[in-house]
């Protein structure tokens, strides 16, 4: 987290803008430094050289007088002593010159003063020599050593201007080789510097470039996704909302606006106009499920809204709080538009209910049928049992056969009216699975069963049953009916036998079920050795009411499988059947694993 | 010593019924006094006149008018008087709603009404020589149905 945060982008520029803006003060104050010192080398070499240049111009006048004096002491010819009389001031010039430019060098200053001392003094023995020469013959002594006193000073100036000179070359040489370092060192320490500068303006420049292309690609990447945003909540008539808990800021998406059929900020977006929107009777309800959002609850409202063209319309609300990076507290809120699924779930709980109601009545409806009906159906065998055969020996055989025929009737719409009350009481919902051994059950339907096994002597032979979450009372009613079915339809003259087979079968290896493998199903199959039916009736013997046979010979009511195949799908499962006329009839029942 | 009759009261909206009832009790030549009611109201009633003496047994239909079995099998096992008294539920229905719930509201045994006289002479001897002082403690949900 905290080596991102260091090579962020925006980081990494400071650091190396900071980093320029130091190397160009550094480059500047460095090129600054060397320039001025090379000036002062420059202006100290140019000043040592004119020294030396008006040194020597001192020096050539000197001789100038000098060769003046001497013409003039040998020719005494006053002509001679011209130039001696212009120099005089052209070296007081030149004295003032260079004293001028040694002002501030104590240890020139002293060399200088020596020299202008020397000079004064060869003056001196100039006019000495000048008068003499006028009064003394070239041979007088006197004259000779004044003479040589002059060329003994001429000599001192000469030693003197040339030390002068050969401690300014001096001083010279010390700065040009200075002068030279600095040069030579200049160039290099720029370039170095130049060149680090210009890496570093590179890599800032590419740092820039590519950080503007990702900050162009995801601009037009956060523009796309806008547009898909405000598209999806378009299409899905969905606005959503914002609230900034702390600077108290509702912010609205635009078709949070269209929702309410306005234009997008027609209105100034703030709790209260945000609530105006809601119905009067939901107001209240909605102001507080916000309120409760403000401790961390996220809560969700279904409320009405009267739009602006006075249109009721419904909206589902869900919102959170959310804590951004900055320490901001917002509440997020999603806004559906739920009137069309809300009405179409109105009308589907009133059809819902409308089939409830029409359920209940035809279930009350049967149940009455077959109860109601139960009851004169029940009087009418009463009575005929009431009949004494002594009674009977006294009507007549037509009548006798006519009686008995009400009887048999009315054993058959008894047992109608019984299967049909099973038939109902299978389409309750009082459905429980749980589970269950259908070992037990097994047993429990044999028990069910007894008398008419006992009277048939029938042989029931069953594999173990596995234990299955299934409604108890469906599948023993199950179990019931088919071995009743097989029994009801046993040949006249051999003892019924049922075989009951058990195994777990995976869906794709059957057929009929014809769905993709994976499932795994338990199969029960019930194989007797009874009548069998042609195998074009396998389909047809599971519809209700259907009968193969007629009802004088088999007093089946055409009910009993249709409850077995309704049991058998009510758990997810199927049933079928194979005949096989003469040998007897397979039913297979397959219940999901 | 005259052995003492057993007292044997019917409720039973119908006429037919309360008829065969008292044919086949009198053919079973049993010592037994029937009474009937029409229902559940005039059973009530019956059974709270202190005067009246309290049956054996109580032959109770279901579907009564006014009141029908089961409140008057609430009724009466709600009474400190009534609480103890065998009743026999007799009834046309065979729904198991119905038979669980006369088990659950405490019937002694429950005896669907029968479609041929003779087994309706049998399901009475039946009901008639269980000693029901002693029955009581062993009553499950399996003996509670009488099958006929």
């Amino acid at each position: 987290m905290k080596l991102r945060k260091l090579t962020s982008p925006s980081t990494l520029l400071t650091v190396a803008f900071v980093i320029s803006v130091f190397l160009l003060f550094f480059i500047a104050s460095i090129s600054f430094k060397q320039i001025s010192t090379l000036n002062r080398t420059q202006e100290a070499i140019t000043y040592s050289l004119n020294i030396r240049v008006d040194l020597e111009r001192l020096f050539s006048e000197l001789k100038d007088v000098e060769s003046a004096n001497r013409a003039f002491v040998l020719t005494g010819d006053e002509r001679y002593l011209e130039p001696y009389r212009y120099s005089h001031v052209s070296i007081n010039k030149s004295l003032l010159a260079i004293g001028n430019k040694v002002g501030g060098n104590k240890q020139r200053q002293k060399e200088f003063d020596v020299l202008y001392k020397l000079i004064n003094k060869r003056f001196e023995t100039l006019r000495d020599n000048k008068i003499q020469a006028r009064k003394y013959k070239a041979d007088d002594p006197e004259f000779l050593a004044s003479l040589w006193r002059g060329k003994m000073v001429m000599d001192q100036i000469r030693v003197q201007i040339n030390r002068i000179i050969s401690h300014e070359t001096g001083i010279l040489e010390r700065q040009e080789a200075d002068h030279r370092n600095e040069i030579t060192f200049t160039p290099f320490t720029s370039s170095f510097l130049v060149i680090f500068s210009i890496a570093i303006f590179v890599l800032t420049f590419l740092t820039l470039k590519s950080n503007l292309k990702r900050t162009g690609s995801l601009n037009q990447k956060l523009r796309l996704t806008n547009k898909t945003f405000e598209n999806a909540e378009r299409i899905g008539q969905i606005g959503h909302w914002q609230y900034d808990l702390d600077r108290q800021e509702l912010t609205l998406s635009d078709n949070r606006y269209r929702l309410l059929g306005c234009e997008t900020g027609e209105f100034e977006p703030t709790i209260a106009e945000f609530l105006r929107f809601v119905h009067n009777q939901d107001r209240k309800r909605v102001e507080e499920c916000f309120l409760k959002s403000r401790n961390l609850t996220p809560f969700a409202v279904n409320y009405r809204v009267v739009r602006k063209d006075k249109k009721i319309r419904y909206f589902s609300t869900t919102s959170q709080l959310i804590e951004t990076k900055d320490g901001r507290q917002i509440i997020i809120g999603i806004d559906r538009d739920v009137t069309t699924q809300h009405r179409s779930t109105a009308k589907l709980e009133q059809r819902n209910n409308e089939l409830r109601v029409s359920n209940s009545e035809l279930s009350s409806f049967n149940h009455i049928v077959s109860h109601d009906l139960q009851e004169p159906m029940r009087k009418i065998q009463m009575f005929i049992s009431r009949i004494d055969n002594d009674d009977l020996e006294k009507v007549s055989d037509t009548s006798r056969n006519y009686l008995s025929r009400i009887q048999s009737s009315a054993n058959r719409a008894q047992k109608l009216i019984d299967d049909l009350l099973v038939y109902t009481r299978m389409n309750r919902n009082d459905k429980k699975a749980e589970p269950t051994d259908l070992n037990e059950l097994l047993d429990n339907a044999k028990i069910d069963m007894a008398q008419a096994i006992e009277e048939r002597h029938a042989l029931i032979i069953a594999d173990k049953l596995p234990t299955v979450k299934v409604t108890p009372y469906q599948i023993q009613q199950l179990f019931v009916n088919l071995i009743s079915n097989s029994i009801k339809y046993a040949k006249e003259n051999a003892r019924p036998e049922i075989n009951i087979t058990y195994s777990v079968i995976d869906a794709s290896q059957v057929q009929e079920i014809n769905k993709p493998g994976g499932k795994k199903f338990h199969r029960i199959v019930f194989s007797d050795n009874g009548i069998g039916f042609e195998p074009e009736y396998e389909k047809r013997i599971f519809v209700l009411f259907n009968r193969l046979h007629d009802k004088e010979k088999y007093s089946g009511t055409g009910i009993g499988l249709a409850i077995c195949k309704k049991m058998a799908e009510s758990h997810g499962g199927y049933i079928f059947a194979k005949g096989d006329p003469g040998n007897g009839a397979t039913f297979t029942v397959y219940l999901p694993q | 010593m005259k052995p003492i009759k057993t007292r044997i009261l019917l409720a039973d909206d119908d006429e037919d019924d309360r008829l065969f009832f008292a044919d086949a009790l009198e053919s079973l030549k049993a010592e037994t006094e029937i009474t009937t009611v029409h229902d559940g109201e005039k059973l009530m009633e019956f059974l709270e006149d202190e005067n009246n003496e309290l049956p054996h047994i109580l032959f109770l239909d279901l579907n009564m008018p006014c009141k029908n079995g089961f409140e008057c099998l609430d009724a009466i096992r709600l009474s400190e008087r009534l609480k103890h008294m065998t009743v026999a539920i007799y009834s046309t229905s065979a729904e198991e709603r119905d038979i669980e719930t006369a088990f659950v509201k405490g019937a002694n045994v429950y005896i669907r009404k029968p479609s041929d006289f003779d087994s309706l002479k049998k399901a009475l001897t039946d009901v008639l020589n269980v000693n029901w002082q002693f029955h009581t403690g062993g009553l499950n949900r399996d003996t509670f149905l009488f099958s006929i």
